[in-house]
């Protein structure tokens, strides 16, 4: 009995010092500024003055540049996109945000991902960055517990002790260590990548890989609780799909399943879609050279073209005008008039 | 279920509260438990095999006991009325039967690690040789299972099976018993080889709850976990850097990396021990120990005898000493002996018998003519000092050299480490020709290097933060490996008060939390898992 | 006896085997030496060493070899 005290005793000791320490450095960095996207205060800050929102995952935090919408349509967004984003958190974040701001519309970034994606397959990795974003500790409580499976616990452990590390060896070395950009209103500037494929590597790859067309009712259910969020709060919602590279559509097969499903929701739940892979002159804006920085990620150079055409087609899809001229109505005529096909 | 993972942890933990709370007769079934358990996680299809092993070795040694007690009562019963010669053939009669049995469960078992380890490269050398006739090859389209530890498991049943033909120990009556030899959790997928008398002692005995155990064998856990997860994980991405691209790599560059390997290999596969061994001290049971610091061996016959030492004995025991000692090499001996003097005689039995030892344990090490070579090169080392130890005599006494001097020492400590890696690298590169290649880029490549990047290309691609953490590693590992001549290391760490070694200890997980689990991809498993 | 020890002081004359009973744990003999003893024992005394006596406890000392070659004797 006395060897099964001390064992007992010395080991909670032993895991009590393991959290202070670990738990520590998780702490610093949860309530920084270190990372780009821990935005907790910069919102904190644009409190009171945001009238249009943009929400979604990495694509619209890296195509759709506030400023750059705002002097096309006279408003002043933020945007929220974020690394692996999932509806769970496009919830919070806009919970807060409409909250505390005169907001009058949404854009909703929605892609092949949105209705099909599960915490596992995202390796909780959209977790750990959602969770510094969040207001209060109390939030960041409330989300782990109730919103990450507990097989997360140790990626999210893992992940903010190891940041907590990059940001006490930063602050010793003295390098920056407050990274989100006030100007950028939330977007995210990436270097260019040539991603076009390569020629002798075009017909090997055409359709080689199904997209995942196996819709989560949990997942629909969570995006028409964000649609209902923002209807609450007097917001108009627009679902909008950021354009992809040529070379992604082309080596993935089932985009107009994609298409059909997310337009059947669409029209359900009556809310417009207005998806910019089918914009009929992409060609004249963006190519795979010059406009991307992977495969599904607009560039800086990407999105310093796409948003004013985004912001302009957009502003008359606020305005009530019909816009469906700009865009073709399948992925298969995209894909018939892609660079590949010739 | 990765053994570097938090899951195994709390495995491991479940299974010490499991094993402490049952009454202590029953505490080897839960070993046994948890041993099926872990490895049904990596694969219940694989797990058949190990149980096709336990019931054929279990079998074949009972039958083979059954023999021997037959033997023996019935000598005991009639050894008045029978004569020497009956006796002698009687005996005879029964070690033909036992010996039988026992090739029987020898041949399957053997069989079945030889077709799954060595299948696709028996294809490979058939193809070459078809295709040298102008023939078309055979499609090697096949699709084999390889169970987990396969090389460990089966030479530890099969030296079982031996030691009870050879009646050095009786055969286990209880099956289970045996299939916890065979399978026990924290041995069957790198070892070490354990003989059955030692590790059934420790299996079978009752095992109090002890703190000294549980301390001292999380320590070493702790340890084991920071040489695997920081070190090895770290260091790989230099070691692949290198052998990936050694031909643009400088002489000193490239030297530089195959030193790395040697670290590399070191801190994964002793890593894996101490991990290991300090979960089997919290179970109150001691394995034998695999490392006796080898790098600072003084030759290559020493180092053998430091590193895998349970491999070393293995061989030894059951492939070196039969060789050795059998009726043709003593004969062999007898005849060279008229024929070339008494020096010769003396050292052409083990000569043979190395050669036979280091060829199987380059092909046990890998199927591939690189590990063939590896093998033989370490056993040529070993019999050139054999045959060469009198002019090596000579040649010191001539030169004057003082062996117990600490700079001839520390010469012969830095030669047999320098000798060993380059040894260890020549399969690893990848084919044999690019171990050769290796050696000739270390030789020839004289350009030195300008620039750090130069000397450590890979560096600039995983920064120097961990490599700062690679170098206090190595630093605090070779210190520990000094201390360790004169008392544990986790003596000397005892003498630290209780607050500061939890510190310590802290510091150590944190460690493993920040550099460690990043580098795991780069890391990947553990590098003797695939033997 | 005094074969044994013979054969012994003619592979490693500066052991005092009265005294020494760590010749095998103790590495006084290397496994050449072993088996150069073991091949002069059963040439010697005419057995066969199996491997049933490959045992460090029967080679640790010249008492011990002695009363294994005994052992072996009235085992044939």
């Amino acid at each position: 009995m006395h060897s099964f005290r001390r064992i007992l005793g010395v080991s909670a000791a032993f895991v009590l010092i393991c959290l202070i320490l670990t738990g520590s450095l998780a702490w610093a960095f949860i309530e920084s500024e270190y990372a780009y996207d821990e935005d907790r205060t910069l919102r904190r800050s644009l409190a009171g003055q945001v009238d249009l929102l943009i929400a979604g995952a990495s694509q619209p935090q890296r195509a759709i540049i506030p400023s750059m919408l705002d002097e096309s349509l006279g408003t002043y967004s933020y945007n929220l996109g974020g690394g692996w984003m999932n509806l769970i958190g496009d919830y919070r974040l806009l919970e807060t945000e409409l909250e505390r701001n005169p907001v009058k519309d949404v854009f909703l970034a929605v892609s092949y991902a949105t209705l099909t994606r599960t915490e596992a397959s995202d390796d909780y990795e959209g977790d750990t960055y959602i969770v510094p974003r969040l207001e209060t500790m109390q939030d960041k409580a409330d989300y782990v517990l109730r919103c990450v499976d507990y097989r997360g616990y140790v990626s999210l452990y893992e992940y903010y002790v190891q940041q907590g590390w990059a940001y006490m060896l930063s602050a010793i070395r003295g390098e920056p260590v407050h990274n989100v950009n006030y100007d950028y209103r939330g977007w995210r500037p990436v270097t260019t990548k040539d991603v076009s494929l390569a020629e002798d590597k075009v017909d090997q790859m055409h359709d080689s890989k199904p997209l995942d067309v196996d819709v989560r009712d949990e997942n629909v259910k969570q995006l028409q609780d964000v649609l209902t969020l923002c209807r609450d709060h007097g917001a108009k919602v627009y679902l909008v799909v950021i354009p992809l590279s040529d070379q992604r559509m082309w080596r993935q097969s089932g985009w107009d399943t994609f298409l059909d499903y997310m337009q059947a929701f669409a029209d359900e739940n009556d809310v417009p879609l207005y998806d910019f892979n089918l914009l009929k002159n992409r060609w004249d804006l963006f190519n795979d050279k010059t406009s991307y920085c992977n495969d599904n990620h607009l560039s800086e150079e990407g999105a310093k073209v796409f948003t004013p055409v985004f912001a302009e087609i957009m502003g008359k899809a606020m305005a009530g005008e019909d816009v469906s001229a700009y865009f073709y109505d399948s992925y298969e005529q995209v894909k018939d008039m892609s660079p590949y096909a010739k | 279920m990765s053994i570097t993972s938090f899951t195994f942890v709390a495995f491991v933990f479940a299974a010490l509260i499991l094993y402490y709370l049952v009454p202590k007769r029953f505490q080897w079934i839960i070993l046994l438990l948890a041993s099926l358990v872990f490895y049904a996680r990596y694969s219940e299809k694989c797990l058949l095999f190990v149980l096709v092993t336990a019931v054929t070795v279990w079998g074949a040694a009972r039958v083979m006991q059954g023999l021997s007690d037959g033997r023996k009562a019935y000598l005991k019963a009639h050894k008045a009325e029978m004569s020497k010669e009956e006796k002698s053939a009687y005996k005879k009669k029964i070690r033909k039967q036992r010996k039988m049995v026992m090739l029987a469960a020898l041949l399957l078992n053997l069989g079945i690690l030889c077709v799954v380890k060595y299948f696709h490269f028996a294809l490979a050398q058939i193809n070459a040789l078809i295709s040298l006739t102008g023939g078309e090859g055979i499609a090697d389209t096949y699709r084999l299972l390889v169970p987990l530890g396969i090389s460990f498991y089966t030479f530890q049943a099969v030296g079982y099976l031996v030691d009870v033909y050879w009646e050095n120990c009786k055969a286990e009556k209880n099956f289970f018993r045996m299939l916890l030899f065979v399978s026990f959790f924290p041995q069957v997928t790198q070892g070490p080889i354990s003989d059955y008398e030692q590790l059934s002692g420790e299996l079978f005995a009752e095992h109090s709850l002890s703190y000294d155990n549980y301390a001292r064998g999380f320590q070493r856990m702790l340890w084991g976990f920071m040489k695997k997860m920081v070190l090895a994980n770290l260091v790989a991405p230099y070691v692949q850097d290198v052998f990936a691209n050694y031909s643009t790599y400088t002489g000193i560059s490239a030297f530089i990396g195959a030193l790395f390997y040697s670290v590399q290999i070191y801190a994964d596969f002793s890593g894996y021990m101490d991990i290991m061994c300090g979960l089997c001290e919290m179970f109150g049971i001691h394995l034998t120990e695999n490392f006796e610091r080898p790098y600072f061996s003084k030759s290559i016959a020493e180092y053998w005898r430091r590193w895998h030492i349970s491999l070393g004995a293995w061989f030894k025991r059951y492939i070196y000493f039969p060789i050795a000692m059998s009726n043709w090499s003593r004969q062999l001996a007898w005849k060279s002996r008229e024929r070339f003097g008494q020096g010769i005689s003396d050292v052409l039995p083990a000569t043979i018998a190395l050669v036979v030892v280091w060829l199987c344990t380059g092909l046990w090490h890998g199927a591939s003519w690189g590990y063939v070579a590896w093998g033989l090169v370490n056993g040529l080392f070993i019999i050139l000092s054999l045959w060469l130890e009198h002019i090596y005599a000579a040649w010191k006494k001539a030169l004057r050299i003082n062996e117990s001097a600490w700079l001839w020492r520390a010469f012969q400590t830095v030669r047999t480490f320098i000798l060993v890696t380059f040894i260890k690298v020549l399969p690893e590169v990848g084919t044999l020709s690019d171990g050769f290649g290796l050696w000739r880029q270390i030789f020839t490549e004289h350009t030195l290097p300008k620039t750090v990047d130069e000397l450590l290309p890979a560096l600039a691609a995983n920064g120097t933060a961990n490599f700062v953490v690679i170098m206090i590693m190595i630093v605090l590992l070779f210190v520990t490996s000094l201390m360790q001549r004169k008392m544990p290391i986790r003596d000397y760490f005892a003498r630290v008060p209780l607050p500061g070694r939890l510190i310590i200890m802290a510091c150590g997980f944190a460690v493993i939390i920040i550099f460690g689990v990043p580098a795991m991809a780069s890391g990947g498993g553990f590098l003797y898992a695939q033997f | 006896m005094e074969e044994l020890l013979e054969i012994l002081n003619d592979i490693n004359p500066d052991v005092d085997y009265d005294k020494e009973d760590n010749l095998i744990d103790g590495r006084v003999y290397d496994s050449l030496s072993i088996i150069t003893l073991i091949t002069r024992i059963c040439d010697t005394f005419d057995i066969e060493i199996g491997p049933k006596w490959m045992r460090n406890e029967n080679f640790n000392s010249a008492k011990a070899m002695w009363a294994m070659i005994q052992a072996i004797e009235e085992d044939e």
